[in-house]
Parts: C-alpha cells; sequence; structure tokens
C-alpha cells in the first residue's frame, strides 16, 4: 500500500454513511468543529427516505407541510446550505474494511457513475437507515405490488401516484400516512388493511410515559384517522392482504380477517386495484457496519441491530453508528442519535470534554423517544405464526432466485441441523441473489425458528454489499489494494 | 392510472426517452421507473421463470426494476448495461429495453 500515492482529496477525519436524519444531525456537528467530514449517500439529495426529496429541478407549492416535519425540513435546509462538509450524493458504498495504511482506520469504498473510489478516514459513522420488512405472500412479486414506503417515496420525491385504486396492507402506522398523502394527491385509496386488532392499539396508549414523547405524532395519527374517515377510506383492523392475485400485473387482493394473531382460511374476500403497499415495519440496514466488523443482536421488530454503547460506538474502534443502525426508533430519535453520536466522537478525540453538559442532556432526549419508539414497535410487530401462515407452498421465498417455500422447507426437513440462513444459501440459492439476501433473510430466519431453531444465525455480510460492475473496480486508482479475494464468494470460514 | 401529480408542481426541461422503441416524455430530475410508470408501463423486468416484476422498493435495495439502456450517442449494437431504474435519472435520448431477466 506505501507505493500508492494517496491523495489529499481521498482522505479526512471522519466518513458518514447515510444522509438521513442521523447522518445529517451528525454531519452538521461534526463540521462545526471543524472536522473534515464526507458525507455518502446513494441517492440524489440528502433527506434519506423520510424525507426523500424531489429534484432540485422540480418547483412544489407544498412540500411535506405537516408539522411534524418541520424539524427535519429545517435539519436538511440547514445541511445542504453547509459548505464544510462534502457531499457526495449519487454514490454507492460497497464495502467499509480496516484499512490497508500504515495509520489504521477505515477504506471506505464506493462507486460513482463509472468507477469506483475509496476514502480513508480513522472514523467512521455509519447511518445507512434501514428497509422495509420483507412479508411473503402469495403474487408478492406481481407487478403493482410494492413496499408502501415506495408507493409514498414515488410521491413524495416524484410526484407521481403509482396506480389507479391502492391497497394498502400491513401492521405499521406508516400506512396511514401513505393513505393520507396519496389521497390528498388525488388517488383513489380503496381500502387500509391493518393486520393487528384494534384493541391492541386501545391498550398500548395506556403507557402515559411512552406517549408523553411521542405526542407530536399522536397528534398526528389521531389527525390522519378523522381525515381518512372524512375521505371515506375504508380502514379494516384485524384483516391482512393474504395473496395477490393477477396475470401479468396486480389486478384483485384476496383478503381475510385474522383471528387471535392468524389469517383465517374462511371468509377470503376480494378487492380489485392496481398498487398495493406492503408495510410490516423496517429492518436495520446494519451490512456495511457489520462488514467493518461491529458485533450485531437481533432487533425487536425482526432483522439485526449494531451492539454498541449509549452513544453510538461499536466494539471496533472508530466505527460509530446512528439512527436505525440500533435499532428501528423513526426520524426524530435518529436525529438526536446521530447528534449524540457526534458529541461522542468530539469527546474522543478530546474536541470536547467527557463531561461536556450537551452528552447527558442529549442521552435523555434519546431516551424519551427511544420509549415512544418501543411502544411503536409493540403495536406494530406481528408474530412468526403470523407470518408463517401467509405463506404457501409457491409462495415466492427468494425473490432473486425465484427459491419458493416449498423448496426451503423441504430442504430444512431433510437437513434438521440447519442453524444459520447461510448454510440454507449453499443449499438452496435463496439469498444468492441481486439483493444479496435482504429480501429473504428474515423469512429463512422465520422458517428456521419455527423449526426449533431458537436464535438462527443469518446471511454473513459480504463486500461488495450491492452488486458493483466488475469494471467499476477494475478502474478503482487503487485496484490493486482491493482484496479480491474477499468479494462475493464462498469464503465463508463456516462453510469453507 | 399512474399519474404525475401535476397540481402545485412545476417541471422543467420536457425530454423524450426510447423504452421499447416507443417514445416515452420524462422531465429533467425524474428517475426512469418513473418516466416508464407514468408511460404506463408496469412490468420492467423477467424472472428467471417468465414472470415479470417491476419497482418494489423503489430505494435501490430490491433490484426488482432493473433495465438495460444505452446513450443516445451509442451506436445500435453497443451492448445496453444494466441499471436500478428507481436509481438513476433520466436524460434525454435514453434508449431503455425492459422485459429481460438478468
Amino acid at each position: 500500500m506505501s507505493d500508492l500515492d494517496v491523495a489529499d482529496t481521498n482522505v479526512c477525519d471522519v466518513v458518514i454513511i447515510g444522509a438521513g436524519p442521523a447522518g445529517l444531525a451528525a454531519a452538521t456537528r461534526l463540521a462545526e468543529a471543524g472536522l473534515r467530514v464526507v458525507v455518502l449517500d446513494e441517492q440524489q439529495r440528502v433527506g434519506g427516505q423520510i424525507m426523500r426529496q424531489p429534484p432540485s429541478e422540480f418547483r412544489i407549492r407544498e412540500w411535506m407541510d405537516d408539522a411534524v416535519y418541520r424539524p427535519l425540513k429545517s435539519l436538511i435546509s440547514r445541511a445542504e446550505a453547509d459548505s464544510r462538509v462534502d457531499w457526495k450524493m449519487g454514490c454507492t458504498v460497497w464495502g467499509v474494511f480496516r484499512s490497508t495504511l500504515p495509520q489504521g482506520g477505515f477504506d471506505v469504498r464506493y462507486v460513482q457513475g463509472k468507477r469506483s473510489e475509496t476514502l480513508y478516514s480513522p472514523r467512521v459513522l455509519v447511518a445507512a437507515g434501514c428497509t422495509e420488512m420483507p412479508a411473503p405472500f402469495p403474487g408478492w412479486q406481481l407487478p403493482g405490488v410494492m413496499g408502501a414506503g415506495a408507493l409514498q417515496s414515488f410521491y413524495k420525491s416524484q410526484q407521481l401516484v403509482v396506480g389507479r385504486r391502492i391497497v394498502l396492507a400491513g401492521s405499521h402506522p406508516l400506512l396511514l400516512v401513505v393513505a393520507q398523502q396519496l389521497a390528498r394527491a388525488g388517488a383513489n385509496v380503496t381500502g387500509v388493511f391493518f393486520a393487528q386488532p384494534w384493541r391492541r392499539v386501545l391498550n398500548g396508549l395506556r403507557q402515559p410515559r411512552a406517549l408523553l414523547s411521542g405526542a407530536p405524532l399522536l397528534w398526528q395519527a389521531t389527525g390522519l384517522l378523522l381525515d381518512l374517515r372524512r375521505r371515506g377510506i375504508p380502514l379494516h383492523f384485524s384483516s391482512c392482504v393474504t395473496a395477490a392475485l393477477g396475470g401479468d400485473r396486480l389486478e384483485q387482493v384476496e383478503w381475510a380477517p385474522v383471528v387471535n394473531g392468524r389469517p383465517q382460511q374462511d371468509p377470503r374476500h376480494t378487492l380489485a386495484c392496481d398498487a398495493l403497499g406492503v408495510c410490516y415495519g423496517f429492518l436495520p440496514a446494519t451490512e456495511l457496519a457489520r462488514l467493518a466488523g461491529a458485533s450485531a443482536t437481533p432487533a425487536e421488530g425482526g432483522g439485526w441491530r449494531v451492539c454498541s454503547d449509549a452513544d453510538g460506538r461499536t466494539d471496533v474502534p472508530g466505527l460509530h453508528v446512528a439512527g436505525e443502525q440500533t435499532g428501528i426508533k423513526g426520524a426524530a430519535a435518529a436525529l438526536v442519535e446521530g447528534r449524540l453520536a457526534a458529541l461522542a466522537l468530539l469527546s474522543d478525540i478530546g474536541l470536547i470534554r467527557p463531561d461536556d453538559p450537551h452528552l447527558p442532556r442529549t442521552r435523555k432526549a434519546l431516551a424519551q423517544q427511544r420509549r415512544f419508539a418501543q411502544l411503536l414497535t409493540q403495536l406494530s410487530t406481528m408474530s412468526d405464526e403470523f407470518f408463517g401462515a401467509l405463506l404457501t407452498d409457491d409462495t415466492l421465498v427468494c425473490r432473486c432466485e425465484d427459491i419458493e417455500r416449498r423448496q426451503l422447507s423441504t430442504t430444512l426437513t431433510e437437513n434438521q441441523l440447519l442453524r444459520a440462513a447461510s448454510a440454507t444459501k449453499l443449499l438452496t440459492r435463496a439469498g444468492m441473489g441481486l439483493c444479496q439476501g435482504r429480501y429473504c433473510e428474515s423469512t429463512i430466519r422465520r422458517l428456521l425458528r419455527s423449526q426449533g431453531s431458537a436464535q438462527p444465525g443469518g446471511f454473513r455480510p459480504r463486500a461488495p454489499v450491492r452488486p458493483v460492475p466488475v469494471e467499476a473496480l477494475c478502474r478503482s486508482p487503487d485496484a490493486s489494494a482491493i482484496r479480491w479475494d474477499e468479494l462475493h464468494s464462498c469464503n465463508d470460514p463456516e462453510h469453507r | 392510472m399512474t399519474f404525475r401529480v401535476a397540481n402545485g408542481v412545476t417541471r422543467i426541461g420536457p425530454m423524450t426517452l426510447l423504452v421499447d422503441g416507443r417514445e416515452v416524455p420524462a422531465y429533467n430530475g425524474e428517475t426512469i421507473a418513473t418516466a416508464i410508470l407514468a408511460a404506463g408501463i408496469q412490468s420492467f423486468r423477467r424472472d428467471s421463470r417468465g414472470g415479470w416484476r417491476a419497482p418494489y422498493c423503489n430505494m435501490g435495495a430490491c433490484h426488482e426494476c432493473l433495465v438495460r439502456v444505452r446513450e443516445p450517442a451509442e451506436p445500435a449494437g453497443t451492448d445496453a448495461r444494466w441499471t436500478r431504474a428507481c436509481m438513476e435519472p433520466v436524460r434525454p435520448g435514453l434508449v431503455i429495453e425492459t422485459g429481460e431477466a438478468p
């Protein structure tokens, strides 16, 4: 590596991955302290998924005008005006590695345009957010079926309403927000299906301490319910979509009542629609932090959360995390957590004192936010049995490799000792495709749990964490330093 | 039908893309996925069994919206490259093919 000329422009004090609320809050605070900060994000503009901005070429009279978005909007405009931060947008980070440079730190590798570039930094903050939780059911691969968040981001950022008749289904309150936004934009929302009983929501509301911290969101939710009612949008509780039906595309959904947490076989109803948005919750997108060596543990609502101390330090020195990385908690909490991670980082390098009063103050604010987040998770998480009952024999579990539940069940029955999704992958190919297991890992882990494996392992994160063209890697100025043998092959020590 | 919200939204730079040989309108800042969906095309690529797929996540994670693209300057016959339609902004004259399996 010493023969390699590392340009000054590729060296910085902190690399932040993700320009959502956590990343933005951290970036502005660190830049204020005089650090050289580079922020990498795959989107064209900052904001993350929650504040997915329209292209700068669009002029929009009212964008995300609800009061609840105000703090995030002001964060975005402060961030975009902050020229001390080096904003690198449209960049796909494909790996974070312990550095090959003698001084240590990290190599952060990303593709921008047609080639791979590298940033060298002693510290990295991963704030890469989350993805929607996959919940396979028959027909979920049909065109027209998508994440409710996808329907929402087409509207928020592209001002596009997908579908003429839209159905929303799942268990997460995001469905209410999406229903209202699309209805306001002129869409015909023909049904919103919540799998959990209304009773569960009411019971949840008996936790005054948690409620207090979530007051603005609760206010928003109450307004939403009234507004949807006024608009005549049918809202169903204890009901779920059990199948997407159609030939080449979605034509109708089948839905059923949910009794004791299980969708019923009888009665089954149908409802015509050409778009279905599904949301049962979110999974932290922690593959980069884990690739860099951070340990992780199963998250409460599914997926993996990175293990960190109260201020976002992982067990890898210099590697920090903030936002959904440490468990799903929403944008308001992510913003506070980003600020806290920045303070911790500043204290580590001696730019603020360890007894700086902002630290305990920020921790306290975060604790409040977290209580409400836990309540939300409790209200919206469905059981393994529920998701298991949505799967039929020919439901696709792995969308990329077209692997049905039938094939996975057979493999699991024949190999009773399977304890990890990574081993299941080698036997079935489920998880080997382009999404790299993001849309099947949680289902495979559920199947393993139903076979008696209490804490099944997942897929080992592997670089590149997103498919990137080999051409882009070859064009990298330090292609010789890429550890090709570590890239996406079956060199997992467990299965070699 | 899928539609662009017009009320309160001003788009600039109208342009034309070629999707499967058909002229499709688009605006500056739109993604390829937006232009395809707004044109009433609902299917993007095939899966290994011949079934159709279309955007699922709209954030670059699921790879269901892959299409083949060629720059307008590239001569016909040039190898098209795969791209995530939801992540790539449009450019005038972009040549897009749907219906292939990656």
